[in-house]
């Protein structure tokens, strides 16, 4: 039962994160309403900025993921890498990485090739489920898309109206 | 395939999948897939003839996407099907809606064929791998009496005897993507605050219960509660057994009129499974008031059946094939073909002022192991000096009735949901009530020989009253492949079945025809205790 648990554990362990619930899914995205997400890119490193609500002649306006101080203003000259996340690649991610954690669970069937089978499985699995949750369309800047172009992957592509009070969105 | 050649292809798979998915968690797409236009008129012109719908921004903040758009005669505003949203992207109407072009600030099209679902690449090395999984599976699985399929089994505390199941749970669901809900009447009435109940996982199948709770309906002691199969409670008196009960002028009234172990069956058509039979029902003295039929039935062996043979066609492909239940509705659909055309009870009521019998129901529940106690309300017709005559119409050798009559109905009832408090696993341990107590992402995994034990905290009752229980679960279960099912692997065989191909259901007439009458018995004794 010990070697069970340690299949089990180890299961659970690998597949309990989640794809991000900000990303559409491809399926979705023709009906997605917000911003994209920017994303800048330095040294091979990623720092998550937030959706985009608005490009404008100097700056870039950003609202986090977690919400937590309202927008934020960046000057673009401070940006010189990033990638505009459009979506996930997958449109189950979340059934993708149960199905993947599941086939986990079949070597309990396996008797003495259990002690093959674990790692062979495992080895195969999480790369299956990281990337149906991790994996994502892109843009990137300043390769592939300028500043003026970028406008239109922001909330508000006109920019944010007079009416609209930047302290209220969320 | 020999065991060593298994492990060598088990290799060769497992660096494929890692080569393919060495973490390409990027992929670039070119930014043209999205045009905006600021002038109103360039977009609907240049987007007319091609694009069924857009997303225009206003210039308020809000948001709208419309589908089938068109312009009105003075063109200065735009209509179709769509929805509103507000600046911070809340929806706010939804419907046909009319837009003036001039409150536009930008209009935005989108061509997605360069982001579409990388899904179908990573089903295909699941499905790969699970097949795998399932042929490494078999070599190690010796139990030859395993046919007992069950899905979960839950037991009322005290009651664990063979065929004594109070509930079995999601019977049909046999893949992720047909998981469903399923009420179960648990013949239990209480006034005492705790209630426990057994889950046993007593077949070689994987069950995942995402979500599990108790309705409790509270009744007068002279009342009962049913449910209908909208999942709808209600209050009813007494029962009324009926006078006359027969099939092809048979007299079977002494089986339907009373519950217990006595059944109403029959067997099936040698040559034509989906063969149908009637029971005619007549009942004298019945009140001028709303009534509804009651029914207390399960399955025989024939979708059992049915089901296994299928997936013994699929052979060492089922996993390709389940995994393509998820992928496509059109296998799903194909699957549901078999049961479609067995039907379920079709219940019709004689109307005397039309002289025709008026169809009002039509109650299918998959499983052999518990029965299912149902309601179906009857529609306007109401007795004619007190006499009323119903007709069960069911194909012949798929169902046993325990129970067929009719009840007054007093009132939808009140319901109390109630989710387990405490789950014991057999053995001692504890595990968390998170599992079983949403319907989530988050599911409780039972294996063969796996026990859990649900504790349940019922709200105070009134004095005299006391709370019919029955049983919600929800989640799926997946079969394990038996060896000689590998044996009987036919792809053609399995097309025509789902296709309804009437030869190759004449051959699976004759087939089930000649272990029909020992089915019953095999099936009891395979179950499958601890592991």
């Amino acid at each position: 039962m010990k070697k069970y648990s340690i299949v089990i554990g180890m299961a659970l362990f690998s597949f309990a994160c989640s794809a991000p619930e900000y990303l559409p899914r491809p399926q979705k995205l023709a009906y997605h309403v917000k911003g994209f997400y920017i994303e800048e890119t330095k040294d091979g490193e990623s720092n998550m900025l937030g959706e985009i609500i608005e490009v404008n002649t100097n700056e870039i306006k950003v609202l986090p993921v977690t919400k937590v101080g309202g927008i934020r203003t960046i000057p673009k000259s401070s940006i010189p890498n990033a990638d505009i996340v459009i979506s996930l690649t997958s449109n189950n991610p979340e059934g993708i990485a149960t199905w993947a954690g599941l086939i986990n669970l079949a070597p309990l069937g396996h008797g003495y090739f259990f002690i093959f089978s674990v790692p062979v499985n495992l080895a195969a699995t999480i790369p299956v489920a990281n990337n149906a949750t991790k994996s994502t369309y892109r843009v990137r800047y300043p390769q592939d898309i300028s500043w003026d172009e970028m406008k239109k992957f922001a909330r508000f592509p006109q920019g944010i109206p007079e009416n609209v009070k930047p302290e209220e969105l969320k | 395939m020999n065991t060593r050649k298994l492990l060598t292809h088990f290799s060769i798979l497992f660096l494929a999948i890692i080569v393919v998915d060495a973490c390409n968690y990027k992929h670039y797409v070119d930014h043209k897939f999205r045009q905006s236009y600021t002038d109103v008129n360039t977009a609907i012109h240049n987007e007319s003839p091609k694009t069924p719908f857009f997303k225009i921004h206003f210039k308020n903040g809000d948001v709208s996407i419309l589908n089938k758009w068109s312009l009105n005669s003075k063109k200065d505003s735009i209509r179709g099907e769509g929805k509103l949203y507000d600046f911070n992207r809340h929806q706010i109407k939804e419907g046909q809606l009319s837009f003036d072009l001039s409150t536009i600030a930008i209009i935005e099209t989108n061509q997605l064929e360069a982001i579409k679902s990388k899904d179908n690449e990573k089903v295909t090395g699941l499905a790969i791998l699970t097949a795998v999984n399932v042929a490494l599976a078999v070599v190690c699985l010796t139990n030859p009496k395993a046919c007992f399929g069950s899905c979960p089994t839950f037991y009322i505390d005290g009651h664990s005897y063979p065929n004594s199941a109070s509930a079995e749970g999601f019977s049909s669901s046999i893949s992720p993507a047909l998981e469903r809900r399923d009420i179960d009447a648990l013949d239990c009435s209480t006034s005492a605050r705790n209630f426990s109940i057994t889950m046993k996982n007593e077949a070689l199948e994987t069950h995942m219960l995402n979500e599990l709770y108790i309705s409790a309906v509270p009744r007068k002691r002279n009342e009962h509660v049913y449910h209908d199969r909208y999942g709808i409670y209600y209050n009813c008196g007494e029962l009324y057994n009926c006078t006359n009960a027969t099939v092809d002028n048979k007299d079977i009234k002494y089986a339907i009129n009373r519950f217990d172990e006595n059944e109403y069956f029959s067997q099936t058509d040698s040559s034509e499974l989906s063969s149908k039979e009637e029971i005619i029902l007549e009942f004298d003295r019945i009140p001028d008031k709303s009534m509804g039929v009651v029914i207390n039935f399960r399955q025989t062996l024939l979708t059992t059946f049915l089901l296994y043979s299928g997936i013994s066609y699929m052979g060492d492909e089922a996993g390709d094939y389940f995994a393509k239940i998820e992928t496509s509705d059109r296998v799903k659909k194909l699957l549901a073909n078999p049961f479609t055309r067995l039907g379920g009870i079709k219940l019709s009521v004689w109307d005397d002022r039309s002289k025709e019998w008026v169809l009002f129901e039509e109650l299918y529940e998959t499983g052999p192991i518990a029965k299912n106690l149902m309601l179906a309300p009857l529609p306007g017709i109401k007795p004619g000096n007190g006499r009323l005559k119903i007709k069960a119409e069911m194909t012949k050798g798929l169902w046993r009735v325990d129970y067929l009559g009719l009840t007054s109905l007093h009132s939808k009832s009140e319901v109390h949901i109630v989710y387990p408090d405490n789950i014991e696993i057999a053995g001692g341990s504890n595990c968390s009530i998170d599992k079983v107590n949403s319907d989530d992402d988050n599911y409780l995994v039972s294996l063969p020989g796996d026990e859990f034990r649900f504790t349940f905290s019922l709200p105070e009752i009134e004095a005299d009253n006391e709370y019919e229980l029955f049983l919600s679960s929800k989640g799926y279960y997946l079969e394990w492949i038996r060896q000689q099912w590998l044996e009987g692997k036919n792809l053609p065989k399995l097309r025509k079945m789902l296709l309804n191909d009437e030869d190759v259901w004449h051959e699976l007439a004759t087939e089930f025809k000649s272990m029909e009458h020992e089915m019953e018995t095999v099936f009891w004794q395979s179950k499958y205790s601890k592991i």
